[in-house]
């Protein structure tokens, strides 16, 4: 009997020797994620991710359209207040740096070891883009030491005007780099040129042609400008236009990030500020001052959605409304700007009633009058939905039409700017047409464009130039809708178009407290967790190295 | 010295029988219980200076032959007090034994099942018996220990049936990482994870902490080993205590009784513990006019104000397609008292159990079975669990000595969808339940939309569903199934080595649907179901070799070597389908499109082995020293090995310097230092990239994801990795001491100790700007000094049996994080939504801390007044505004007993702790309750006036400031740029002080002279309440408020409700009888 306890003492000690030696610990290696991958895995991510970033929803758009007064939004923005916690300053920070730009420098890295010089030129255009559009909207970051991981965790903030500077140099680098051969070639994971070269190319240079434009109160850019121009390869054509195009599929979520947000049940985060709807309308009830072009705007379908049908009044609305219909006669209904908290109106529910973004920015529902419950999909009656597939624009060839039109008109170059704004126009009309088709509406009546079209010019025939520059920043504010991030630059390096002030308009219910936001605060963590990192922005007076 | 082991089984299994020598006559009798007259088996009588003697059978009878010069009989059995008994001439003795009033000798387990006397440890170890935490109308075996424990804290997260609950003994050690104690149960590490779905702000549930698996019925003890002096043969496990478990099934001991049968039974009703006071003055609106919105800030009821006039209102629905026939009509404008106290329903729990233990000389067997159902306050919502355990043991004629146990949970929970009420496309049942608008007729009111079934409710859909619609047609349902078994063999194989081995498995797998129907708020109205998969097991294998020599009459010597290892692995998996096809059925096949939503396998072992050795003087002074080595799989290959000592002493000086006296029964100090390490997860050394995921940081649904348009897409985590991670350490010291007064009339057990916890391994936060959001790493170092007392009294005890005792436990923690990375100091613990509060730790400041915005201030400290509509001023960056960790926790139990009556209380009291409460917030800012009912005037905020843009008070000429006379209403102060809705977060923090009559028992045990005719053995009867009164003073008086609730469930992060199910109280009886 006791040899069977030796046995069985024997098997523990055996078993608890055998599986003491070393490769019984070595099982480390995570088997659900890979420590490797291609770089054409990474490059459809960063795009996304650039794309949702600027966008409309969780991106720098949803901020500054209500900043640019496009939009407004219930709540502190309201009155410009923007904090370093905002989600709409935390998620492109973050996801800039932690996401797109990581993603990027692994594809320029692996890329040039492997001699994919294609992927390696788009890399650096798109890591171009990136960082020009958060210099405009935070000044100084970090750039040099950026993305570096444990190498460096801490970057030290850089001057804005250097990283200008070297983005020119790593966009001229670029441009030779598409023009290599490449081991591997871009085709589909190319989610915005489709592996095209020629469009690489060509957005290239017109990011450069935006940049110097931006720089030109600083810097004389005369040469560079006239330059790209002559040279005549940027971005001509709506098709060539550099955007992000969404598709219908709900999952995994593929649609139009800011349809996605502002259809969905619960109601829209923004209302359509009244001053842009008026200034399209070309009306003013409350003193704002808009420029008043006369014909309505063809394009105010397009951009906005009733959710009341015509005809509708004020107590059709579900709750006391703050911009009701009887104030413009249309069934258009929204909340002021800077009445936060003053206008008792401004804070009731109105989901199934307020006016909210339409088709040409987000892919939301063309407005043919019949109003509907916005939705995402129109499974209850009495809902509507859109197509939501509608591209994220962000640099287009009617806004280097307008961009040319200013330097013409400021006599940076000898262009003719009348025909530029004329250009200009019709090319944006056109991109509405563009996106009405592609949502099975009508497309945009060519009388009534001509009617509009021609008031504009009248006007501007007739103006003054400062006024003809208003006008042609005005137009290029409404054409941008969609994408206020230009119009945000504009503004700043023009001082038009003019914006609505609450303190001087014929409202009881606005009272403008804050300044204009001439720049956006920083991410709050990464302040506090950066000891390189400066202090706060002052949003109110500090201003990016281009704005004088 | 006999060892103890051996001590026990002799006790227990009576193997040992003794040479007769030639006798001359036969002495017999009955051994007894002096408490309730039953017979007491196995007791040792033996003629004293002899070995000659035998053992009582199972009836308590012994019969044996005595020397002619036997003069005295001595009668023992551990626990009861030895019996010396003159012979004379007598050939009967009868006696009753009673317990042993001091207990010197007690007994218990400590780390990997070592059973050690009490006064020899030299460190803090609390024992629970099973029958405290036995059908106290409380199906969770943790927050039945609530109160009972010093040095612990215990907090629910939710009234809601199943939900998971937070222990901590001696505070927040890791930064980031795990808090709560190691679990084992009969030798076997019992995983206590919490698998949430969701993230329990934006939607989820209230899910559970996989203890709630153990059924209560089944533990017959459980022992707290607080400090790391206790746990440290634990290892890596051991950093924040271990809470050991001993099942009756699991524990190879045997009752008296040869068989016996028990039976318990009980019902308990549950109620919602308590509702906010509410007003019942005005109907929705604003600024006294009615309106359709959610707060009632609206017109008065007819007969409420003289001057109320609107008598009737236009039908919520109207307009609402689907309701056509209520379009046009009114429905009247009244109070509607009830509305949210109908909304809950009187819940159940039923809980049944048979436990059936026998044995005989050699051997013994238990089995449990018992089931309980939980029928929630909150409708739909249930909690059931069933289980099955067998255990036992035997010595084989060779002296081998096998115990196995097996036991099985099925474990089911359906909670109702939780989250905050704001989070967008959320469908919290709670999203308005705690604030309907107070002419809201709830019960009245069509909740689904006829025409397709979707939510209806009196504001816009898109805001919230109605809280009937969403129990109905969201929730989170888990199946578990759980199973452990174990293996154990010993041997002696000699007078002073013996072997043990134990092997264990302990798993679970687990199924959680979360479904949304179309219709409501979730999903973007076209409904969803998450199905997550998860399949857990450890495998535990123990090997233990015990010296035990005494070298002298002086010293002892005991010494135990030991082998561990130990292997974890997790399966998971998820998919989410989204798109209903058919309305009702909650199965993801019924769903359009499906997508992969997170899963995998991990795996991590350890290798530890371990040595205990100690030394004892006189049996009043004794040394123990402990070292352990451990080999992690997770740690990288050439810095994967860690050891950590502990030394401790126990010294009875009233044994040593003979102290002893009636008012000194029992004077003990003791003393010990320890270090423990931790390693960490799996696959925490490389960084990886992520397939078909964005880099987006964004936890909102809109986010783009992957793949695009059919084409994949990765990116790399934004978690950077240290290659060169080293173990995390523990290292602490404890004081404490032990005195029995007035012939033990009094206990006192207290102690100090002070813990630091450096090296942790965590993911610190870096800037983004890096490109990454974390590096995970060593860092940090935090403190925990604390203060533990457990005061037992005994005031009365009188000779007709009346006794009453009071036991009281103290616990004070002071924690403190000491440094963290180099250059920061700041940690954020836990976002919530963007611009929104924050759980962070900072430097030189308490654990886990609330930040979030504040109202801004001049550098008096006086508020600024925005002078444009007299409201407060925003200040530009957020603050710390809270701290919720409670300044001391105090429990007192008292226990009257008379006869076989026995009433007890447990009252507990948690003075501090601050909570930043979303459902405070609401009941202010929707004008619901009493507190905002006086709202006739105007108010002015005391303050000075302010810039807005500048932050900065407003000085005339002469640089002075002006005194706020802006004056504001009622309304605006709850719902304006103020105090609750749309104000700072710092207005929406209270102190979280509570007292509260945790638990009441009155029970009734039958006498034995009255069941001695029937076949039972006992019998008692027992009627029990739960939660009865509570009473947190400082929040909002009408809200009447219970803040054991956490949003987080039991995460780090403590001090958030968002909007939570009120708390529970419950009544029940209980009959519980063997034969």
């Amino acid at each position: 009997m006791k040899k069977t306890i030796y046995k069985i003492l024997s098997i523990v000690l055996f078993t608890v020797v055998l599986t003491g030696c070393k490769d019984y610990l070595d099982i480390n290696t995570d088997p659900n994620n890979p420590t490797t991958v291609s770089i054409n895995q990474l490059l459809p991510s960063a795009q996304a991710n650039i794309a949702f970033s600027t966008g409309n929803a969780g991106g720098l758009n949803g901020h500054v359209a209500s900043i640019m007064q496009q939009t407004v939004q219930r709540g502190t923005l309201n009155d410009h207040l923007i904090l370093g916690n905002d989600f709409n300053v935390l998620v492109p920070w973050n996801s800039f740096y932690g996401g797109a730009l990581t993603d990027l420098r692994d594809i320029i890295n692996i890329g040039t070891a492997d001699e994919d010089w294609q992927y390696v030129g788009i890399a650096q255009i798109l890591k171009a883009y990136t960082f020009s559009i958060m210099v405009d909207v935070w000044g100084d970051i970090p750039y040099f030491e950026a993305n570096l991981g444990t190498e460096n965790p801490f970057p030290v903030y850089d001057e804005g005007s250097a990283i200008y500077a070297d983005l020119h140099l790593l966009l001229d680098e670029a441009i030779a780099n598409l023009a290599k051969p490449s081991n591997m070639t871009p085709a589909a994971d190319d989610l915005i040129y489709g592996g095209d070269m020629a469009m690489w190319r060509k957005f290239a240079k017109s990011l450069k042609f935006k940049m110097y434009a931006q720089t030109r109160l600083v810097a004389n850019v005369d040469t560079e400008i006239g330059a790209l121009i002559a040279e005549g390869d940027m971005i001509s054509s709506s098709a060539q236009d550099f955007g992000f195009q969404y598709n219908g599929s709900i999952a995994p979520e593929n649609r139009n990030p800011g349809y996605v947000q502002e259809w969905a049940p619960g109601g829209a985060g923004y209302y359509i500020n009244p001053y842009f709807f008026e200034v399209m309308r070309s009306m003013d009830t409350f003193g704002h001052g808009g420029l008043n072009f006369g014909p309505v705007d063809p394009r105010v379908p397009y951009y906005f959605f009733n959710q009341l049908p015509a005809g509708a009044v004020d107590g059709d609305a579900e709750n006391p409304c703050a911009y009701c219909p009887s104030d413009s006669g249309t069934p258009f209904l929204s909340i002021y700007a800077y009445s936060f908290n003053i206008d008792p109106n401004e804070g009731f529910d109105q989901s199934r009633s307020q006016t909210v973004i339409g088709l040409f920015p987000v892919g939301g529902k063309y407005d043919d009058g019949n109003g509907g419950i916005a939705s995402l999909n129109s499974a209850l009656a009495g809902q509507v939905n859109g197509i939501g597939t509608t591209a994220h624009r962000m640099l287009t060839s009617y806004e280097l039409l307008y961009l040319r039109a200013e330097l013409a008109h400021v006599g940076v170059t000898a262009e003719n700017a009348r025909q530029l704004l004329s250009d200009a126009m019709d090319d944006s009309f056109a991109k509405v047409d563009e996106v009405a088709a592609e949502a099975s509406a009508p497309a945009l009546d060519p009388a009534v464009l001509t009617t509009y079209k021609d008031a504009v010019l009248l006007m501007y025939d007739g103006g003054t130039p400062a006024l003809q520059l208003e006008i042609i920043m005005t137009q290029k504010w409404i054409a941008s809708y969609g994408n206020a991030l230009n119009a945000y630059n504009d503004y700043r390096r023009t001082g038009y178009p003019r914006l609505h002030n609450g303190n001087t308009d014929n409202l009881s219910v606005t009272v403008q407290g804050r300044s204009f936001p001439v720049s956006f605060p920083y991410e709050d963590t990464d302040l506090i967790t950066n000891p390189n990192a400066p202090k706060q922005r002052l949003i109110a007076t500090d201003k990016v190295f281009w704005d004088n | 010295m006999k060892t103890i082991l051996q001590l026990c089984v002799f006790v227990l299994f009576a193997v040992v029988s003794f040479n007769a020598n030639a006798q001359d006559r036969t002495v017999s009798g009955k051994v007894s219980s002096s408490e309730d007259g039953s017979p007491i088996p196995g007791v040792n009588v033996v003629v004293k200076g002899t070995t000659t003697g035998t053992v009582t059978d199972i009836d308590g009878n012994y019969k044996f032959e005595v020397p002619d010069d036997a003069v005295t009989i001595v009668f023992s059995f551990i626990g009861l007090a030895t019996q010396e008994v003159d012979l004379g001439s007598r050939s009967v003795i009868d006696i009753s034994m009673e317990a042993d009033a001091v207990q010197l000798s007690e007994i218990v387990v400590t780390a990997v099942g070592i059973q050690r006397e009490k006064k020899a440890l030299g460190y803090s170890v609390e024992n629970v018996s099973g029958d405290q935490l036995q059908q106290v109308s409380e199906p969770d075996p943790i927050r039945a220990l609530q109160g009972k424990v010093a040095g612990v804290d215990i907090q629910g997260s939710s009234g809601a049936a199943g939900s998971a609950t937070r222990i901590t003994i001696r505070g927040n050690s890791s930064l980031l990482g795990n808090n709560q104690p190691l679990f084992v149960v009969d030798g076997v590490p019992y995983n206590n994870n919490t698998n949430n779905g969701t993230n329990q702000l934006v939607g989820g549930g209230a899910y559970g902490s996989r203890i709630s698996d153990l059924d209560p019925n089944n533990i017959e003890s459980m022992t707290v080993l607080k400090g790391a002096a206790a746990a440290s043969l634990y290892g890596t496990r051991a950093a924040n205590g271990v809470i050991l478990i001993t099942t009756k099934s699991g524990s190879g001991s045997v009752s008296k009784k040869g068989l016996e049968v028990g039976i318990s039974s009980s019902y308990s009703i549950e109620q919602v513990a308590n509702l906010p006071d509410y007003q019942n003055t005005y109907g929705t609106g604003t600024n006294f006019a009615y309106s359709q919105v959610n707060g009632s800030w609206g017109a008065p009821f007819i007969g409420a104000r003289p001057y109320a006039t609107t008598d009737s209102i236009t039908h919520w629905y109207d307009g609402v397609i689907g309701f056509e026939d209520l379009w046009g009509t009114n429905v009247p404008y009244q109070a509607y008292p009830d509305n949210v106290k109908d909304f809950f329903q009187t819940g159940g729990i039923w809980d049944n159990s048979i436990s059936i233990s026998g044995g005989n000389e050699t051997s013994v067997v238990t089995a449990v079975v018992s089931d309980l159902r939980q029928d929630s306050y909150v409708p739909g919502s249930e909690f059931n669990r069933t289980s099955m355990s067998i255990g036992g043991k035997t010595e084989l004629v060779n002296g081998l000595i096998i115990n196995s146990s097996l036991s099985y949970t099925n474990s089911f929970q359906h909670t109702f969808a939780g989250g905050a009420n704001n989070a967008i496309g959320n469908a919290s049942a709670f999203a308005r339940t705690l604030y309907l608008g107070r002419n809201w007729d709830l019960h009245g009111t069509p909740y689904i939309n006829p025409l397709n079934n979707s939510n209806a409710f009196f504001v816009g859909t898109g805001q919230a569903d109605n809280p009937l619609w969403s129990v109905e047609n969201s929730g989170v349902e888990s199946k578990t199934n759980r199973w452990v078994g174990t293996l154990g063999l010993g041997y002696e194989i000699n007078d002073w080595i013996a072997v043990n081995y134990k092997f264990g498995i302990n798993g679970y797998s687990q199924n959680q649907t979360q479904w949304f129907r179309p219709g409501g708020r979730a999903a973007a109205g076209i409904g969803q179901i998450t199905d997550f998969h998860t399949t857990f097991n450890e495998i535990e294998s123990n090997f233990l070799v015990t010296i035990t020599k005494d070298f002298s009459e002086s010293f002892s010597f005991r010494a135990i070597a030991g082998h561990n290892l130990n292997q974890r692995t997790t399966v998971s998996q998820a998919v989410q389908g989204s798109g209903y096809v058919i309305f009702d059925i909650d199965n993801i096949n019924n769903t359009n499109n499906l997508i992969p939503a997170g899963g995998g396998f991990a795996q991590r072992r350890i290798i530890g082995l371990f040595a205990d050795v100690t030394l004892g003087y006189k049996d009043y002074l004794f040394l123990n020293l402990t070292g352990r080595n451990d080999w992690s799989s997770t740690l990288p290959k050439d810095g994967n090995s860690f050891f950590y000592p502990s030394a401790s002493v126990s010294f009875v000086f009233t044994d040593a310097f003979d102290l002893s006296s009636k008012l000194l029964t029992y004077g003990k100090i003791r003393g010990s230092f320890s270090e423990v390490g931790n390693d960490t997860g799996p696959y925490q050394l490389t960084p990886v990239y992520l397939v078909n995921s964005n880099g987006i940081t964004s936890p909102s649904p809109d986010a783009t994801a992957m793949p695009f348009n059919g084409v994949s897409g990765s990116t790399l985590s934004n978690i950077e990795r240290n290659p060169d991670l080293r173990p995390e350490r523990t290292r602490e010291y404890e004081l404490g001491l032990e005195l029995k007064l007035w012939e033990s009339k009094i206990g006192l057990d207290a102690s100090v100790y002070t813990r630091e916890s450096r090296d942790q391994i965590i993911p610190i936060s870096i800037p983004r700007s890096s490109g990454f959001s974390s590096l995970f790493t060593n860092a940090g170092v935090v403190s925990n000094k604390g203060v533990e007392v457990g005061l037992d009294i005994t005031p009365v005890e009188l000779q007709n049996s009346f006794r009453w005792n009071l036991y009281g436990t103290f616990t004070l923690n002071r924690n403190e994080i000491q440094s963290l990375v180099e250059g920061t100091d700041e940690l954020i613990l836990r976002n919530t939504f963007a611009g929104s509060v924050q759980a962070v730790h900072i430097v030189g400041q308490p654990y886990g801390l609330i930040k979030g915005t504040v109202s801004a201030r001049d550098d008096e400290g006086n508020l600024l007044i925005d002078p444009s509509n007299g409201q407060l001023i925003n200040d530009l960056t957020p603050r710390v505004i809270g701290n919720p960790n409670p300044d001391y926790i105090v429990g007192l139990t008292n226990t009257l007993s008379w006869k076989g009556l026995s009433l007890s209380f447990v009252f507990d009291w948690k003075q501090g702790g601050d909570m930043y409460s979303v459902t405070n917030l609401s009941l202010l800012g929707r004008g619901v309750t009493t507190d905002s009912e006086d709202r006739e005037v105007n108010v002015i905020i005391p303050g000075v006036y302010g810039d807005p843009n500048t932050a900065e008070p407003i000085r005339d000429e002469n640089g002075n400031k002006t005194q706020n006379t802006t004056a504001i209403e009622v309304n605006g102060l709850y719902f304006g740029n103020s105090f609750a809705i749309n104000g700072q977060d710092e207005w929406s923090v209270w102190d979280a002080t509570v007292i509260r009559l945790r638990e009441v028992g009155l029970s009734y045990t039958l006498p034995a002279s009255l069941i001695d005719k029937t076949p039972f053995g006992s019998a008692s009867i027992s009627l029990t309440g739960r939660n009865l009164w509570y009473n947190a003073p400082n929040f909002p008086k009408g809200s009447n408020f219970d803040p054991e609730t956490s949003q987080f469930g039991n995460s780090n992060a403590q001090g958030f409700e968002f909007t939570s199910a009120p708390s529970v109280k419950r009544y029940g009886v209980n009959l519980r009888f063997t034969f």
